[in-house]
């Protein structure tokens, strides 16, 4: 019987560290506290997958080689609010999931989002054909939970860190608007007076959403999770206690250079400093093994 | 010549600027007070210990809420392709349902798609179990959480 339901992470190595690595770690998290999917896949380039291969192949039960052209995306990679490097931001091909998952059911996350729960075990069978969350918690109580904006006069954005969709006509057509908006990143960019100038997953899923809602604000179903639990890059890692249970030193919101300690168990956590995940990889993988 | 640089001042002036002076001498005074209480050895601890207790209060609440936010995600109960926002209210509203004797109804998930429950006494089960199993580690948690003044010892640092 071919896989129905199956947990996909996008990972492709940059200059700066191994998402690959971190992926790998990511599922076997997801592996762990997750048990309704009938497998993990890992869609990455070839030149990643060459370095990686001994660790890909023992973290995900199938592997899809996408090579898209490399952009010319950078971004800053902050390792807290003490150093910044730039880096190529290689995830421009999320929006080419659709055509490359193999399975019916598929709940895409993050190389950097630590599955610690079950809850997102209730995905599988839903009514709906596509769904996302609009509403964050971030973990150091900087920003606070009510959906955020593109901008203060557009529309609100979802976070493409974690997504659900089964194969429709409404969301091929949905992942063939992200595309198209990915192609004309700058016209749209402009139109919906996003900031930033970097593409952003975030930005190009929140339009194409607005559009194939009518231009309205869309009533898109949620997550059976009710916020996304982000760590900022001003966020570190304090210690790994076990496959449910983080310690993080969390930034002071008036002072982002000092933090305080938070305790995180049985819960999500989408951790942006992937320099923190990769100090501390040894960490995460004796926890789950 | 200027004559505003030669001409004696007033004696009206003179008085005037001689009180300026008086009081400026006495907010010196006072300042010089103030500065030696700053200095004071118990009062310097007393704003350190608050101080401290600042952090931890800082810490306390930010783990609160981490224990609130985590409360919300669990409480969620997938059934039939739809997504329930299990609370007492959802409970309450089941409990009717199952009191007037109905065994299959369909309603609003968390999306506000409807849903048909087949078996409502199942359902209400399932969902009250869910919902005091999740409370209780809340509570549990918290009692943790408050009853300790430390945060190392509540983080078992």
């Amino acid at each position: 019987m071919t896989a129905q339901r199956g947990i996909i992470i996008l990972a492709r190595d940059n200059e700066n560290f191994s998402y690959a690595e971190i992926a790998s770690m990511s599922a076997a998290y997801a592996r762990k506290h997750l048990s309704k999917f009938d497998e993990i896949c890992l869609i990455t380039d070839q030149i990643t997958y060459d370095k990686k291969h001994k660790v890909i192949e023992g973290s995900f039960d199938r592997i899809i080689i996408d090579d898209v052209v490399t952009e010319n995306n950078l971004r800053f990679f902050k390792d807290t609010a003490n150093s910044t490097n730039t880096g190529q931001f290689l995830n421009t091909n999320r929006s080419n999931v659709y055509e490359l998952s193999p399975y019916e059911e598929t709940l895409v996350i993050d190389a950097d989002y630590i599955i610690m729960s079950d809850v997102l075990d209730q995905v599988w069978g839903s009514e709906n054909d596509f769904m996302i969350n609009y509403k964050y918690h971030d973990i150091s109580g900087r920003g606070n939970t009510n959906i955020q904006y593109l901008d203060d006069f557009t529309i609100p954005m979802c976070w493409a860190t974690v997504f659900y969709f089964k194969k429709s006509e409404y969301t091929e057509n949905l992942f063939f608007m992200i595309n198209h908006i990915k192609n004309n990143y700058s016209y749209y960019h402009q139109l919906y007076n996003c900031t930033g100038s970097m593409f952003r997953n975030d930005y190009a899923f929140s339009i194409a959403i607005h559009i194939m809602n009518g231009g309205i604000q869309a009533n898109t179903p949620s997550l059976p999770i009710e916020y996304l639990n982000n760590s900022f890059d001003l966020d570190d890692i304090f210690r790994v206690n076990s496959d449910n249970d983080i310690i993080m030193f969390c930034a002071k919101r008036e002072n982002r250079h000092e933090h305080v300690l938070g305790r995180f168990t049985n819960m999500d956590l989408h951790i942006m400093n992937k320099f923190a995940i990769s100090r501390n990889i040894d960490q995460f993988w004796e926890a789950v093994s | 010549m200027d004559k505003t640089t030669t001409s004696k001042p007033s004696k009206k002036k003179l008085e005037r600027n001689k009180k300026i002076k008086e009081s400026a001498e006495k907010i010196v005074i006072k300042e010089q007070t103030v500065h030696k209480r700053e200095l004071d050895a118990t009062t310097v601890q007393r704003l350190e210990k608050a101080l401290e207790q600042s952090n931890t209060m800082q810490s306390f609440n930010l783990n609160k809420n981490t224990l609130k936010v985590k409360t919300q995600n669990l409480l969620s109960y997938s059934t039939n392709g739809g997504t329930f926002r299990v609370d007492q209210s959802l409970i309450s509203f089941v409990q009717y349902i199952v009191e007037s004797g109905r065994k299959e109804v369909a309603i609003l998930d968390k999306n506000d798609i409807p849903i048909l429950i087949t078996d409502t006494e199942e359902f209400l089960e399932n969902i009250s179990s869910l919902y005091f199993e999740v409370i209780n580690d809340y509570y549990i948690d918290y009692q943790k959480l408050r009853s300790s003044r430390k945060i190392e010892k509540v983080l078992e640092i």
